[in-house]
């Protein structure tokens, strides 16, 4: 008798032709440039190793060795008489000013102005941002956000235009319109989450102004994401899931004390709910000019057993971090250990900068 | 029948195998015999036994079709070597482990089921049935993704190379989808 894992697998073994034959096909063309590129190297490393042995032995037959003439006296300059060569570097005063110069959300595409007023971005399509009636177009699609896989690909994309029809699609039909235009993320002015050693972050979704950030993590002992908002949708998650987390008709026995986290004071609750007992401890740290609200979540006791249980392991943990103005929401699950207060303090937000080896556009 | 290469192509492919002709089966061994070579060494990891594991695929190709008429003879192909290898690592290897790719995309997999050393009472046919819904709510890349790791056990690195995406990136798609699926499992009643 097979086992739910062996009929999961055996299940994967039978999808539908269409899609096997796209994927294998991709993996061949793979394949047949990954050949053409070694055999390609191996004609280099030959040409190379060609040249070396060709400069060897011109070399040779131009040395003392091979010749009756005596070598030309060097005529190296000495180190005295070298002069001091003028600089065009400017000096460095003390006062130089250090003040960050904030950048416009105004840009303009091929195919989409955006302009920024009072600190939102909106966004008009050149062909207009009609909603298209209808029948979706993309019926088997995630039509919820648009996506892209790093946030230097996202830059590049939204600052050039270069979305796809069904991105348009998805920003037309399903971001937000207003009287002035689609609300639109400050591309200008991005932000990235601070991580963690060792942590970057990854695929990139864009809903509205809000773009929401995956986390990898090499060695896979949690995983996680970081939202970065406004203001004020920041402010209502707070009071909705922090201040307001036992405001829950589903919650019972709540209980209430002070404790310690890793020597931080924080509130600890204990409460049940129907599939569960559970444990939330809420603490905030203030480091390095932000303010990261925290609330680790635990599973002591899964009724049913399927939700793995552990007081030192979190379930997951929230971060509601402010930092000189600006906002994100970050939410961590599948911890694989005891996170610390010095690791929890590691995260935070950054101003983003396109990276040093593309071709993206630096304003 | 004598076919230059070139002038194979997957349409006369198929008629070739159907009209049991040994040079189409030929072109398939020559065409996509390294592709499967791979796809049964990730899973067997042995090279001997994917050698072995190919042939008697090709073997199978040559016996079912016709009466079967696959509309892509490469998806046909690779799912029976992928099948041959499974069993083979199932039931003829005592140890009934497999290449370090098949484990890991196997265990990466089992995280969808909440006890994977189960028994439940649904069908194979049953989940196929769900995971092909699920796969249709995906865009064409992440099929492409979640099919090279789970249905061709590639590693991570190499899923990236025949998408043109970064591993890190391939890694994090791969965790959404189980997630996704996972959800999907349990809404049908698959996983509880």
């Amino acid at each position: 008798m097979k086992t739910d894992q062996e009929k999961l697998w055996d299940a994967v073994g039978m999808l539908d032709g269409e899609t096997v034959q796209t994927a294998m096909t991709r993996a061949a063309r793979m394949q047949a440039t990954h050949t053409t590129r070694r055999a390609n190297l191996r004609r280099i490393v030959i040409l190379i190793a060609a040249c070396l042995i060709l400069l060897i032995a011109g070399a040779f037959v131009a040395s003392p060795f091979m010749t009756a003439d005596a070598p030309p006296p060097l005529d190296t300059p000495s180190p005295t008489d070298t002069a001091e060569q003028p600089t065009d570097t400017p000096p460095v005063t003390e006062d130089e000013s250090r003040e960050p110069v904030y950048v416009s959300g105004d840009f303009s595409t091929d195919i989409y102005d955006v302009t920024e007023e009072d600190g939102v971005c909106y966004l008009n399509f050149k062909d207009g941002n009609r909603i298209e009636e209808g029948e979706n177009k993309y019926p088997s699609q995630e039509l919820a956000s648009i996506g892209f896989s790093s946030m230097d690909e996202m830059y590049r994309r939204l600052k050039t235009g270069d979305l796809t029809p069904q991105q348009i699609y998805v920003v037309k039909n399903t971001f937000t319109h207003t009287e002035k235009g689609i609300i639109f993320p400050n591309v200008n002015h991005l932000l990235i989450p601070v991580l963690p050693d060792g942590c970057f972050a990854d695929y990139v979704t864009v809903i509205d102004d809000v773009y929401s950030v995956d986390f990898h993590v090499p060695d896979h002992t949690f995983s996680g994401g970081a939202s970065i908002r406004d203001e004020g949708q920041y402010r209502a998650l707070y009071e909705k899931n922090y201040t307001n987390v036992y405001d829950n008709d589903n919650l019972m026995d709540i209980t209430l004390s002070t404790g310690e986290f890793d020597g931080i004071p924080c509130e600890i609750g204990d409460y049940q709910t129907k599939a569960a007992s559970l444990r939330n401890v809420r603490f905030t740290l203030e480091t390095e000019g932000k303010t990261l609200s925290i609330l680790v979540h635990y599973c002591l006791d899964s009724y049913r057993g399927n939700i793995p249980e552990s007081d030192t392991c979190p379930q997951s943990i929230s971060i509601y971090c402010e930092q000189e103005g600006k906002f994100a929401t970050m939410y961590l699950s599948d911890f694989q250990f005891a996170p610390t207060v010095e690791w929890l303090s590691s995260f935070g937000l950054t101003p983003y900068v396109p990276s040093a080896d593309s071709d993206l556009p630096t304003e | 029948m004598d076919h230059p290469h070139d002038q194979w192509n997957e349409e006369s492919l198929r008629k070739g195998l159907y009209a049991h002709d040994e040079a189409a089966l030929e072109e398939v061994s020559r065409r996509y015999g390294r592709l499967l070579y791979g796809l049964a060494y990730r899973i067997l990891g042995s090279a001997l036994d994917a050698e072995e594991c190919v042939n008697e695929a090709l073997l199978d190709l040559w016996n079912a079709v016709p009466p079967d008429r696959p509309k892509g003879v490469l998806a046909y192909v690779s799912a029976l070597v992928r099948r041959r290898a499974v069993d083979r690592v199932r039931y003829k290897t005592a140890s009934r482990r497999g290449g370090e790719d098949y484990e890991g995309s196997l265990e990466e997999l089992s995280e969808c089921l909440s006890d994977p050393e189960g028994y439940s009472s649904l069908e194979t046919v049953a989940i196929r049935d769900c995971l092909q819904r699920f796969l249709r709510t995906l865009s064409e890349e992440d099929r492409t993704v979640f099919t090279l790791r789970y249905f061709a056990c590639m590693s991570n690195e190499d899923v990236g190379k025949a998408c043109g995406l970064r591993e890190s990136a391939v890694v994090m798609r791969l965790v959404r989808m189980r997630k996704k699926l996972k959800a999907v499992l349990e809404d049908d009643g698959i996983t509880v």
